[in-house]
């Protein structure tokens, strides 16, 4: 009912835009790769009841390998978005970003132990599990210490020596590390969409969408956070249980983000600001803006990832920052957006 | 706005169309060339060379980022670093065979190759002399090539059965490169320790495993009489010149000696077929070492 509400139709113009733009995005990466055969090649292949061997390869390859990467793309991009712009609503900071109560280097630690104590093997489930759970356990030890809560400050201290001892802990273990497991770990960090498989996106997906659904309804709360919290007190938010509960929900889609991608940058920092030139502060837009945007823009450099130097394999956070870095001072640079910079 | 979208999408379309388009043609002319041969995707340096020491070279139609000898196969597409596997990128290749070292990943993406029917043959190649044979005796076994790999296992048998027993095997460090300011070292469980010590060299590092970085003064403490320096890691150091001038290198025996020496990284740390010939080398280095040391001994006795 909120987002109806503030839904003017240049508001619905620039949603429509930008779905539509997710969507193709989305339906480009499912029909196009580097296998051979365009859509009516696919298109037979899926049909066909006595396929052949290469007929059965590009089934299996639209089945199990892009569409899966593409639900990825949505999931990450929704889970980073929501979490990005919650962030930088709760700390009035337009440099928050994910991770910064810890989550994302939590996660990265759990997964660094992970890799190099796990063998290359026995990763499986354990690494996203691991990911997971460090993402959880860093964000509600900070809750959990006695500090005084209703401080952004202070949280945000706490986040920054989090983060600080998280990556103490990586550089211990890059230093055990043999070489094998450190280049591995590098990878991990870097985030890559190409291990994107159904038994990991359904769990995911099942954690994150809760949390995602919940952060969408939260626009008015974040709003009133905006105007300062004693502001938001007398406007009927219960700014401490909604700070407590907001914190987990970004960490439970930070979370689920990394298990499933590592440590994918940029996003979660970026596209909000980046709408927040085109739309102004209102999360009643922002919210659903970024969640649609994200994976547009996440899918949009995932294609350029799989398929520029194939049959190798781009990095993705490398394309989301170059792709996003440019439009995002383009818009800086627009004299019009500037009236609503925040 | 919606017009800023529209063009960016469009370009990302186009970039895509020129993607594919290259891509496809690549695809078209390779499969007219050789119908008749098995397509091979090599994973792994070693594993790509002894393929090429097995003579088929030309069934090989894509190897990963390690595979760099013999250069020629650097002409083929290269999928990347092989923990970091493109599914799609490499089934466009259409291969009929994927040979991966063990350490090829991520494990996800070799399955899914497998149930799309492809052969994936993973090999255990290891920092150890009878692990690396091995590999060259499986690679035989699968390609039909038995007697051509036992030959080339015999060949570096001997090879290294000739390495002579030195009375007081050489202090030799391994280093790979220079990492932030201080020297990568090779400690046990590397292919560097297995390699120098079976050249007969006594490896200083050998307490810690894997490649630490290791302090100047550690360095001077571990006293080494021979240093060899990987050569890709020969730029970390600033060059030949600079590596002799290294505040952490020059004031070890190896420096006063003149033994530090540049080594090239893939015949040493491979293990595949050249195996043989990389501990010859290193092991008339040592010689040539031990050799002048026992001379200034005994000149100094006169």
């Amino acid at each position: 009912m909120n987002l109806a509400l503030a839904m003017s139709r240049r508001d619905l113009h620039i949603y429509a835009a930008l779905a539509a733009l997710a969507l193709s995005l989305a339906a480009l990466a499912v029909l196009h790769g580097p296998l051979e055969g365009d859509v009516s090649a696919l298109l037979a292949a899926l049909l066909e009841d006595n396929p052949t061997l290469s007929q059965q390869r590009l089934a299996s390859t639209f089945w199990h390998l892009r569409l899966p990467r593409v639900a990825l793309a949505l999931l990450v991009g929704v889970c980073l978005a929501v979490a990005g712009v919650t962030m930088q609503a709760l700390f009035r900071n337009p440099l928050a970003e994910p991770g910064l109560t810890g989550s994302a280097s939590g996660a990265a630690l759990a997964a660094a132990a992970v890799i190099v104590f796990g063998g290359i093997d026995g990763l499986g489930f354990a690494l996203p599990l691991a990911a997971f759970s460090g993402a959880l356990f860093a964000t509600l030890l900070i809750l959990l210490l006695p500090a005084d809560k209703g401080s952004m400050a202070t949280l945000l201290l706490l986040g920054i020596a989090i983060n600080a001892i998280a990556a103490a802990g990586l550089g211990f273990l890059s230093f055990l590390a043999d070489d094998f497991a450190l280049r591995s770990l590098t990878f991990w960090q870097f985030g890559s969409l190409g291990k994107a498989s159904w038994p990991e996106i359904f769990p995911a997906a099942a954690v994150a969408l809760p949390a995602i659904s919940w952060l969408l309804l939260q626009a008015r709360s974040l709003n009133s956070l905006l105007l300062g919290e004693t502001e938001a007190h007398c406007l009927g938010v219960s700014v401490q249980q909604f700070k407590l509960r907001a914190l987990i929900a970004c960490s439970i889609c930070v979370g689920a983000a990394v298990a499933c991608a590592g440590i994918i940058g940029f996003i979660g920092l970026v596209v909000p600001h980046l709408l927040r030139l085109i739309l102004g502060p209102d999360h009643c837009r922002l919210l659903p803006a970024s969640a649609l945007a994200a994976p547009a823009l996440l899918l949009a450099a995932d294609s350029l990832a799989r398929n520029l130097v194939s049959p190798a394999e781009l990095p993705i956070g490398i394309l989301t920052s170059l792709i996003g870095g440019p439009f995002f001072i383009y818009l800086l640079l627009s004299p019009k957006r500037n009236a609503h910079r925040v | 706005m919606r017009n800023l979208l529209l063009r960016f999408s469009l370009l990302l379309l186009a970039s895509q169309m020129l993607a594919c388009s290259t891509d496809q043609d690549g695809n078209q002319t390779e499969q007219a060339s050789n119908t008749n041969l098995q397509r091979i995707v090599s994973l792994g340096g070693e594993i790509s060379e002894t393929l090429v020491s097995l003579g088929l070279e030309d069934q090989i139609v894509a190897v990963d980022s390690t595979s760099t000898w013999p250069t020629s196969l650097r002409q083929l597409p290269d999928v990347g670093y092989l923990r970091q596997l493109n599914a799609e990128g490499v089934l466009a290749l259409q291969p009929d065979l994927i040979l991966a070292s063990h350490e090829a990943g991520p494990t996800e993406t070799l399955e899914r190759w497998r149930t799309m029917g492809i052969d994936v043959q993973q090999i255990s190649t290891g920092p150890e002399v009878e692990t690396a044979l091995n590999a060259i005796r499986a690679l035989g076994k699968l390609l039909d090539r038995e007697q051509q790999s036992l030959e080339i296992i015999e060949r570096n048998r001997q090879q290294i059965a000739l390495v002579a027993n030195l009375d007081s095997p050489p202090r030799v460090m391994f280093v790979l490169s220079k990492a932030g300011n201080l020297p990568l070292v090779a400690g046990s469980g590397t292919k560097a320790h297995t390699m120098l010590t079976v050249a007969g060299g006594s490896n200083v590092a050998a307490a810690f495993t894997g490649y630490k970085p290791v302090s100047p003064e550690a360095i001077v403490e571990l006293a080494p009489q021979v240093i060899l320096v990987a050569s890709h890691g020969l730029p970390s150091f600033g060059g030949e010149q600079a590596l002799k001038n290294d505040s952490a290198l020059r004031m070890t025996p190896a420096a006063l000696n003149g033994y530090i020496r540049v080594v090239d990284s893939q015949l040493m740390l491979s293990m595949g077929p050249r195996l043989g010939d990389a501990v010859r080398i290193l092991a008339s280095t040592f010689n040539n070492y031990s050799r002048t040391q026992s001379q200034s001994v005994a000149l100094g006795g006169e």
